[in-house]
C-alpha cells in the first residue's frame, strides 16, 4: 500500500435546474505522499474546498477518482476507513465542537472507531498533549479562545491517529496568537508525527514554510512546486495572488544583484541567511 | 462579555450540588407535576413553595440571584394574575360598573402565581446547581430503558448534548447580533408592539440563519470523525452513582409527593 | 478638535460576581477630526469594549467618555449617538436578516426617521462605496450573497447612515484579500471625501500601516502605548511576548538588529526594510574587497 493521496481526473461539476452545470474542479491530478506538508492557495472559488472534501470522501467526484492509500473514495465499505485516514478540520472553530467538554468532544471519533475504553483513554491523553491542551481537558468549549478551540478541533481528529491532516482555512477566524499555536502545532505534528498536512488558506506567510506549494485557479491545477518557484513564477500574478512579504523581500533584492538564496521565502529563513 | 443570566449554572459545593443529576431531574419532575396538577389547592401550593425555598437555602445559590431573575418575569405574573382576577365568574367581592372582582377570581389569581413560581424556581434551581453535562447524562440514564421500546435514547442524548453544548454560544450570538442591531438604530425596548415585533426579527432571522449554517457544518464535522447515526456505546467522562443523600433526597421528595396526593 | 475623548476610562464587567473583569483600565486617549485611528491588541485586550464606549452602548465603570464634547453617561446623550457614530462590529454578515439588500440598507435609515427618495438615494450611494453594482444587488436577498460580498453590504449598511465617526471593529478578518482590499478602499475614500473621522481595531498591522494617522495599541485592558506610528510600533515591539503583531517585515527588522545587525528598526514600509537589508548587504560586500 504506498502512502499517497491521489486524485485522477478528478473533476466535480454542480447541476442547477435549468441552467448548463458549474464546473468546481476540471479534470485534476494530484499525488500527495503521506509526509508531505503541502500548502494550497487560490481566489475564492477556485475549487479549493471542493478538493479538500474530495480527499475524505465527503463528497465524490462527478467523474475521475480519488485514491486515499490505494482505496477508492467512491467504494462505500471504505468510508470509515478514509474517514480514519484523512482527518478534516474546518474554518469556523465553533461549528467542529459538539460536546460540551473538551475531553469528550477529543474521544468522539475514537468511540465511533468503537475502540476499548482503555485504548480511547490511551489516545485522548495522547491526542491532548500533542496539541497542547492537556491543562484544558475539564474546559467547556465556550471558555477556549479562538486559536484553542482549533486545535481542540485538531486533537480531535488526531484520536484517530490519521495519516493526513487537511485543514480547511483553519486561521481565517483567528487572530495572531491562534493563528501563530496553530501553525506551529501543525508544523510540529508533520515534523514529529510524520502526519501529513494538507493546509489551506489564503494568507501567504502562512503556507510559506510549507514544502510544497498547490495554486489552485478556476478548478484546476494552476502551479505546483516548491514556495520559491510558485511565488516566483509569472503565473502566480495571474492566478490574482501576491506572494508573501519576505518573498517579496528577496526577490526584490536580488533584482538589486545581491547574493541572497533565491529559496528565502520566510522570516526564519531570511534571518538565518542573515545571521550566519 | 456576558451579563448574568437566568438560571445559569452556579458552581459550587452544596448538598444539592452534590446530589446525583437524576434525583434532581426527578425531584423537579415531582415538584412540576404536583405544581400543574388540576384543581390544587392553595395549601399545597405554598407547601411545595416552602419546600423549594428550603432546598434553595440548601443550595446556597443565593437568594438575590433568584429574586433577580424573578424580576423579568414580573409581566407574565401580573398579566396573569390580573386576567384570572378580572375575567373569573363566582362569588362578588366588589364591583364596580361592569368591572367585577369575584373571590372565586382572587383564588385562582393566587393559584395560577403560585403555579408559575413554583415552576419557574424549580427549573431555575435544577439548572443553576447542575452543569450542561450532568443534567444531560442524567437525562440519558433515565431515558435509557425506553431504548426497548425502539426509541432513539442515543439519538435523542447527543441532541440534547448538542443544544446543551450551544446554549453558552448561542446566547453570545444573540447578545452580539442586538448590539449590532442597537448600533443601527433598532429599539428593543420600544412601548409600540409593531416596532417591537419588527426589531425582534432583526434578531431572530440572523440567529435562524447562523443556526442553519452551524448544522450544516457540525454534520460535515460529525461525518469526517466517523459519527454514523446508527447507535453506539457513548461513554461518558462521568459515571452516575446514587449515594446516601441522594436516597435520603428521594425520600423527602416522596414524602412531598405523598402529601400532595393525599 | 478632539471628536472622542477618554479619562481613565474604565469597564468593569460582571462587577461582584465570582465572574468579574476588568476590560479597560484607566484608558485616556483623544481622537481628532478627520483622523483614521488605529487600535491594535489581541483578542482580551478590551479593544471591543473600548469601541462600545464610543456609540454609547456601554457607559464607563469608572472615568469619562466624550464624543463631540458630550459626556456618554448622560443618556439622552447616548440615545442619539448611534446616528452620529456609526459601528460595525467584527464579522458584520451574521447581522444581515431582510428580504432584500435595499430593505437591509433602509433599516437603519428607517430608524432614523426618514422615508422615500432620500432613502432610495442614500442605498445607492453607499452600495457604490463599497463597491457593489446597486442594479445586481437591490433585489437580492443579503443571505444569498457570497462572503465577501455580504460583508460590504454590512458596511454599506453603514455608511448609508452618514455617520461623521465610524468605527470598525476588524473590518476585513475572515475574507480574502481581493474583498479586504474593496472594503479598505472604500474606508479610506469615505474619510477623504466626507472628512470623517475613522476609528479603526485591527490586528493585521498590515492595513494600519498605510491608513492610520495615529496608532494606540492595547494589551489587557492597559492602553501601552499611543500616538504616531513609528512610537507605537518601536513600544510594541518591546511589550510583544511573541512579536506576533507585528508584520513579517518589521518582525524581521527587530529580530536582525537583536542579532546585532546594523539596521534601523523604525522603518515602515516593506520597500523600506528592502532598502536596509539592501544597504547592510552592500556594507559586507564593500568590506569583503
Amino acid at each position: 500500500m504506498d502512502g499517497r493521496i491521489e486524485l485522477i481526473d478528478a473533476t466535480k461539476e454542480y447541476k442547477h435546474a435549468g441552467s448548463p452545470p458549474v464546473s468546481a474542479l476540471n479534470c485534476v491530478n494530484l499525488s500527495i505522499r503521506q509526509d508531505e506538508f503541502v500548502g494550497m492557495v487560490g481566489l475564492n472559488a477556485s475549487g479549493k474546498t471542493t478538493l479538500a472534501r474530495l480527499l475524505n470522501g465527503l463528497i465524490l467526484p462527478s467523474r475521475g477518482k480519488v485514491l486515499v492509500n490505494g482505496l477508492d473514495t467512491a467504494d462505500l465499505a471504505q468510508k470509515k476507513e478514509i474517514r480514519r485516514l484523512v482527518g478534516m478540520v474546518f474554518q469556523n472553530p465553533d461549528n467542529q465542537i459538539i460536546n460540551p467538554i473538551v475531553e469528550e468532544e477529543v474521544a468522539f471519533a475514537a468511540e465511533n472507531l468503537n475502540l476499548s475504553p482503555a485504548e480511547v483513554r490511551r489516545r485522548v491523553d495522547w491526542a491532548l498533549e500533542v496539541s497542547g491542551l492537556a491543562d484544558l481537558r475539564h474546559h467547556a468549549p465556550q471558555m477556549l479562545s479562538g486559536g484553542q478551540k482549533q486545535r481542540l478541533a485538531v486533537a480531535a481528529v488526531l484520536v484517530m491517529q490519521p495519516s493526513y491532516l487537511v485543514l480547511d482555512e483553519p486561521t481565517s477566524m483567528l487572530d495572531e496568537d491562534g493563528r501563530y499555536e496553530l501553525i506551529k502545532t501543525l508544523q510540529d505534528l508533520n515534523r514529529h508525527q510524520r502526519l501529513s498536512i494538507i493546509m489551506i488558506s489564503h494568507r501567504m506567510e502562512e503556507v510559506a514554510p510549507a514544502e510544497r506549494i498547490i495554486v489552485l485557479h478556476q478548478g484546476t491545477v494552476y502551479l505546483d512546486g516548491p514556495p520559491a518557484e510558485v511565488f516566483r513564477s509569472p503565473r502566480f500574478a495571474l492566478a490574482g495572488l501576491k506572494p508573501p512579504p519576505i518573498a517579496r523581500l528577496t526577490n526584490s533584492l536580488l533584482r538589486q544583484g545581491h547574493p541572497i538564496d533565491d529559496r528565502i521565502v520566510t522570516l526564519e529563513q531570511m534571518v538565518e541567511f542573515l545571521c550566519r | 462579555m456576558r451579563e448574568m443570566i437566568t438560571g445559569q449554572y452556579i458552581m459550587g459545593d452544596s448538598i444539592i450540588h452534590c446530589l446525583d443529576p437524576r434525583t434532581k431531574l426527578i425531584g423537579c419532575l415531582v415538584v412540576i407535576v404536583v405544581a400543574v396538577w388540576p384543581r390544587q389547592t392553595i395549601t399545597i401550593l405554598l407547601f411545595n413553595l416552602a419546600f423549594i425555598i428550603i432546598v434553595i437555602y440548601f443550595a446556597e445559590v443565593g437568594v438575590g440571584r433568584v429574586l433577580r431573575g424573578l424580576r423579568s418575569l414580573k409581566l407574565i405574573f401580573l398579566l396573569t394574575f390580573i386576567c384570572q382576577v378580572f375575567l373569573t365568574r363566582g362569588d362578588p367581592l366588589w364591583s364596580w360598573g361592569s368591572i367585577v372582582i369575584t373571590r372565586q377570581g382572587i383564588d385562582l389569581g393566587i393559584n395560577t402565581f403560585l403555579r408559575l413560581l413554583i415552576l419557574f424556581l424549580s427549573a431555575s434551581l435544577l439548572t443553576m446547581t447542575t452543569s450542561t453535562l450532568k443534567i444531560s447524562a442524567g437525562l440519558e440514564s433515565l431515558l435509557s430503558p425506553l431504548k426497548y421500546l425502539r426509541f432513539p435514547v442515543q439519538q435523542f442524548a447527543m441532541i440534547i448534548n448538542i443544544a446543551l453544548r450551544f446554549i453558552p454560544t448561542i446566547t453570545e450570538e444573540a447578545e452580539h447580533i442586538v448590539r449590532a442591531q442597537k448600533s443601527r438604530g433598532a429599539q428593543f425596548d420600544s412601548g409600540s408592539l409593531s416596532i417591537r415585533l419588527r426589531t425582534v426579527m432583526a434578531l431572530l432571522i440572523p440567529l435562524l440563519a447562523a443556526s442553519l449554517q452551524r448544522a450544516t457544518d457540525l454534520a460535515w464535522a460529525m461525518e469526517s470523525r466517523c459519527y454514523t447515526s446508527d447507535g453506539q456505546i457513548y461513554s461518558r467522562v462521568y459515571k452516575l452513582h446514587f449515594a446516601q443523600r441522594d436516597l435520603i433526597a428521594m425520600g423527602v421528595i416522596s414524602i412531598v409527593l405523598l402529601l400532595a396526593i393525599l | 478638535m478632539p471628536v472622542i475623548e477618554t479619562k481613565e476610562l474604565t469597564h468593569i464587567y460582571l462587577a461582584g460576581t465570582p465572574y468579574e473583569k476588568k476590560a479597560l483600565n484607566q484608558v485616556s486617549l483623544s481622537i481628532n477630526k478627520g483622523e483614521l485611528f488605529g487600535i491594535i491588541g489581541a483578542n482580551g485586550s478590551g479593544k471591543s469594549t473600548l469601541i462600545q464606549h464610543f456609540n454609547g452602548l456601554l457607559t464607563p465603570s469608572c472615568g469619562t467618555v466624550r464624543v463631540y464634547g458630550k459626556d456618554t453617561a448622560n443618556r439622552s446623550c447616548r440615545n442619539e449617538l448611534w446616528k452620529k457614530v456609526g459601528l460595525m462590529f467584527q464579522f458584520p454578515e451574521q447581522q444581515l436578516f431582510a428580504s432584500t439588500v435595499f430593505d437591509e440598507l433602509a433599516f437603519g435609515l428607517k430608524n432614523m426617521g426618514l422615508e422615500g427618495w432620500e432613502i432610495e438615494n442614500r442605498v445607492e450611494e453607499a452600495l457604490l462605496q463599497v463597491g457593489l453594482n446597486p442594479k445586481e444587488v437591490i433585489k437580492v436577498p443579503p443571505l444569498g450573497l457570497s462572503g465577501g460580498a455580504r460583508r460590504q453590504v454590512a458596511l454599506a449598511c453603514i455608511l448609508a447612515m452618514r455617520p461623521t465617526i465610524l468605527v470598525l471593529d476588524e473590518p476585513t478578518a475572515g475574507v480574502d484579500p481581493s474583498a479586504s482590499e474593496h472594503i479598505l478602499k472604500a474606508i479610506k475614500k469615505m474619510q477623504r471625501e466626507q472628512q470623517a473621522t475613522v476609528v479603526m481595531v485591527s490586528h493585521y498591522v498590515n492595513d494600519l500601516i498605510f491608513l492610520a494617522d495615529k496608532l494606540a495599541f492595547l494589551k489587557e485592558g492597559r492602553l501601552l502605548s499611543y500616538g504616531d506610528k513609528k512610537t507605537v510600533f518601536r513600544d510594541m515591539a518591546q511589550w510583544d511576548v511573541n512579536d506576533l503583531i507585528l508584520p513579517e517585515h518589521l518582525k524581521l527588522m527587530h529580530r536582525l538588529a537583536a542579532y546585532g545587525l546594523p539596521v534601523n528598526t523604525e522603518i515602515l514600509t516593506l520597500e523600506e526594510a528592502a532598502a536596509e537589508i539592501s544597504r547592510v548587504m552592500e556594507e559586507w560586500a564593500r568590506c569583503e574587497r
